[in-house]
């Protein structure tokens, strides 16, 4: 069994709920032991490079110690908080920590989450799926597909504009007119090029007799298994686990709106 | 359909774009079978006369059609959408453009899920239409990392699958190497022998297809029909006419308009074949008399000495003397234009160096490199940088003097005031080298500078750069070029320079030729061939 082979709209279905059901709580325990069960599920049954793995985690891992440091340095002060720590301004007390661990754990249960899906599952498997099984209009689907084979495309483009326009020694932009100006300069052609490209790639789709016709037949079946639905009720059972532990221990708690 | 009843009938054909004609009143008919080249100079409405053909236009752009199309006796407004693209299939010019899945199956798939056929026959379809094209082993490759040659045939087996009576080739080969066409054409002659098909096909390289093609149909430059008629006639006898309107010409036709316009071809009319060619020469060594050029090298101004870059490139060493004029050639994928990018300074090399004008490349302040060196994209549009075609000389210039005399040489005067991206194609196109001559840099690089373009305007181009001053570095696939304008010739392949020296010596190089993928220009086959039919050649 491998998660590549979950049906990708299940696949992220399942992860939407999930992160519904995590919304609703602000613990620190739900969500760090969601982040232990998904990674442990990531590497084991999704077979992921580790290196792609933290590339993708990066940002977010950023984004969680910024709100754990500014929680436990600016904290909103309130009657009967316990300070555990306090120099010149700065104060940090017990409840500032967990809100702010709460926060951190809350970003990466989220980010764990959809990073699995994303290293699991192929972009024309996901919409081969929803066409199939969520009845997405084909239109729009073999559109965001044509889209997404253009975007390594346009970033060669901007490097191409680039290179031509030092040639023509143009000079590197210093202030905001000058920039404004050269943003002008790149964009007309950058966006002559990607229309023209799309409307290639649009009359090539239609001269081979696409018309967007909802019923159609595929000839790469997306099927749906037994599987899919293990793997939902695995994860929303996990989901709904953790959260009945962080209710024994005394933690859980539902989410107010904290930042 | 009766059986003389004509497979496509055009009635007074009419599409106009934004309130202005491409071609109008346009009447004409297609029998079932034939073959057809569809010619004109570059704007003439070839390719919007092909899409109309296949009811592409006018819903793809705001056009407006005038007149009638019928599709065997049935008017082509009575099709439902779809309908027709299954009878008639079209190959396009760009191969990067024209697929939207990501493997070769996939794309194949694509055309029969749009017209329903059952799963279960999918992949006999598939299969058989890939043996059709010899791409059986690629069935599971991701299309980008097909070669350009590969992709062309891969869009050529995505229509085959759908058995279509008609199929229209819009300028299949030009983006491919010389070996890469000849191929393309050989296929398609094969597939002709054993499942006949209508073909209608747009190009500027003729001479690998005029064995395969019946009859022409030629368009001037206001859309209307100059020409129409069996393929012996229009090059045999219009071919002065043609040439006039800037269409490219087989080679053999060419060879003999010279040959006549000299004096001593002496054929009834113009010779199609090579054969032909040599039965009307009277004096065979007056054609072969090439001007000697001037071979003495001055001193260099480019020396790179081992150069490896994007781990591709391998131990490159060449020089560039001051006025030299360089062609380099290779097959899709070679490398030519990385090289190309490094000698400019936009790649960073990973090993070894390149001096310009005695002073390391990485040393250059950009402001004076530029001045000296110069670098013409494939595509002109990514080099202008102002509103309007006079400030686009103009632009860096202390003396606005010359930029009339500019405009005047590459026959933009009448454009002045309007704007770069509003020209036409060839007119970008001289513009965007205009733009790179104003400055006498030592050294010009080109990216493929006659691509696309029609022979009027790739002559031009050519014969301002042979009368610059400075050297010429230039990429192409043509031959033609290679043999009539470079000093010197480097070929690269798989990133090792594998030959350089000059044409000549090139063309006595059987090894290289066909490991580059390259072909003979014309004067060199025709030798050739005269060698083989022992007739004495003084060269």
């Amino acid at each position: 069994m491998s998660l590549h082979e979950v049906n990708p709209s299940i696949k992220a279905f399942t992860i939407v709920i999930s992160i519904l059901i995590l919304s609703a709580f602000f613990d620190p325990i739900t969500p760090i032991l969601i982040i232990l069960w998904t990674v442990t599920l990531t590497f084991v049954f999704g077979r992921v490079s580790l290196k792609k793995w933290l590339l993708l985690l990066a940002p977010f891992l950023f984004i969680a110690v910024i709100y754990v440091w500014s929680t436990l340095l600016f904290p909103r002060l309130q009657e009967g908080d316990h300070v555990i720590w306090q120099w010149g301004f700065l104060t940090m007390t017990a409840e500032g920590f967990r809100r702010g661990v709460s926060l951190g754990l809350r970003v990466l249960s989220f980010a764990t989450l959809s990073i699995m899906f994303t290293l699991t599952t192929k972009p024309t498997d996901f919409l081969l799926s929803l066409m199939q099984q969520c009845k997405l209009p084909p239109k729009l689907a073999y559109g965001i597909m044509a889209g997404y084979r253009f975007l390594p495309l346009i970033k060669e483009e901007f490097q191409i504009l680039q290179n031509a326009h030092r040639v023509r020694g143009v000079a590197r932009a210093r202030t905001i007119s000058e920039k404004m100006q050269q943003l002008k300069r790149y964009v007309i052609p950058l966006l002559a090029g990607a229309i023209r490209k799309a409307e290639r790639t649009a009359l090539a789709m239609e001269s081979k007799g696409f018309t967007g016709e909802k019923n159609r037949i595929f000839y790469r079946e997306i099927k749906l298994s037994y599987i899919d639905w293990l793997f939902f009720i695995l994860m929303i059972s996990a989901v709904v686990l953790s959260v009945c532990i962080s209710w024994k221990f005394g933690y859980l708690q539902f989410y107010n709106g904290e930042l | 359909m009766l059986p003389f009843e004509p497979q496509i009938k055009v009635e007074d054909l009419g599409f106009s774009y934004e309130d202005s004609y491409i071609f109008k009143d346009l009447s004409f008919s297609i029998l079932k079978n034939q073959s057809l080249f569809l010619l004109g100079p570059s704007g003439s409405g070839k390719s919007t006369l092909a899409y109309c053909l296949n009811k592409l236009y006018p819903e793809a752009v705001d056009g407006v059609i005038t007149g009638k199309i019928m599709f065997e006796g049935k008017n082509l407004n009575d099709f439902k959408p779809g309908e027709l693209n299954q009878k008639i299939g079209i190959v396009f010019q760009d191969p990067e453009s024209q697929f939207c899945m990501l493997t070769v199956e996939e794309e194949v798939a694509f055309g029969l899920e749009n017209f329903h056929v059952p799963r279960a026959e999918m992949e006999a379809k598939i299969d058989r239409a890939l043996e059709w094209v010899g791409l059986q082993a690629e069935k599971k490759t991701v299309i980008h990392t097909l070669s350009g040659g590969q992709k062309q045939k891969l869009a050529l087996a995505c229509v085959l699958a759908l058995e279509p009576e008609v199929i229209i080739l819009d300028e299949p080969t030009a983006n491919l190497d010389p070996q890469s066409s000849t191929e393309l054409v050989e296929t398609i002659t094969k597939l002709r022998k054993t499942r006949p098909f209508t073909l209608i096909v747009i190009e500027h390289k003729l001479d690998d297809w005029i064995e395969l093609i019946d009859r022409c149909l030629v368009l001037d430059s206001t859309g209307a029909i100059l020409f129409d008629g069996i393929t012996l006639q229009c090059f045999g006898e219009f071919a002065p006419f043609l040439k006039k309107e800037g269409i490219w010409l087989p080679k053999v036709v060419e060879a003999g308009i010279s040959a006549k316009n000299e004096g001593f071809y002496k054929g009834e009319r113009l010779p199609l074949r090579t054969a032909e060619l040599l039965s009307g020469l009277e004096d065979s060594s007056a054609f072969f008399k090439k001007e000697s050029k001037n071979t003495t090298l001055m001193e260099p101004i480019l020396e790179v000495n081992g150069l490896y870059a994007r781990g591709h490139l391998k131990n490159i060493t060449l020089r560039i003397h001051k006025g030299e004029k360089i062609a380099l050639v290779g097959q899709n994928g070679s490398g030519k234009t990385t090289l190309s990018k490094c000698l400019a300074g936009f790649l960073p090399l990973t090993k070894g160096e390149i001096q310009f004008l005695g002073v390391p490349l990485s040393k250059w302040k950009e402001k004076d490199l530029y001045q000296s060196l110069g670098y013409v994209f494939q595509n002109p549009e990514h080099q202008f940088i102002t509103d309007c075609v006079y400030e686009e000389i103009a632009f860096g210039l202390s003396q606005r003097a010359i930029v009339s005399s500019v405009l005047e040489t590459m026959n933009l005067q009448k454009h002045a005031g309007a704007h770069p991206f509003a020209l036409s194609q060839g007119q970008k196109r001289r513009l965007s080298v205009a733009t790179m001559l104003v400055h006498e840099q030592e050294l010009l690089i080109l990216d493929e500078p006659t691509f696309g373009q029609d022979a009027n305007t790739a002559h031009e181009i050519m014969s301002v750069l042979n009368e610059k001053n400075g050297a010429v570095f230039m990429i192409t696939h043509d031959m033609e070029l290679v043999d009539q304008y470079a000093d010197t010739v480097y070929v690269l392949n798989e990133g090792e320079l594998i030959f350089s020296g000059t044409p000549e010596r090139l063309w006595g190089k059987r090894d290289v030729i066909e490991r580059a993928r390259l072909k003979l220009p014309f004067r060199k086959q025709l030798q050739n061939e005269m060698v083989r039919r022992e007739i004495h050649v003084a060269t």
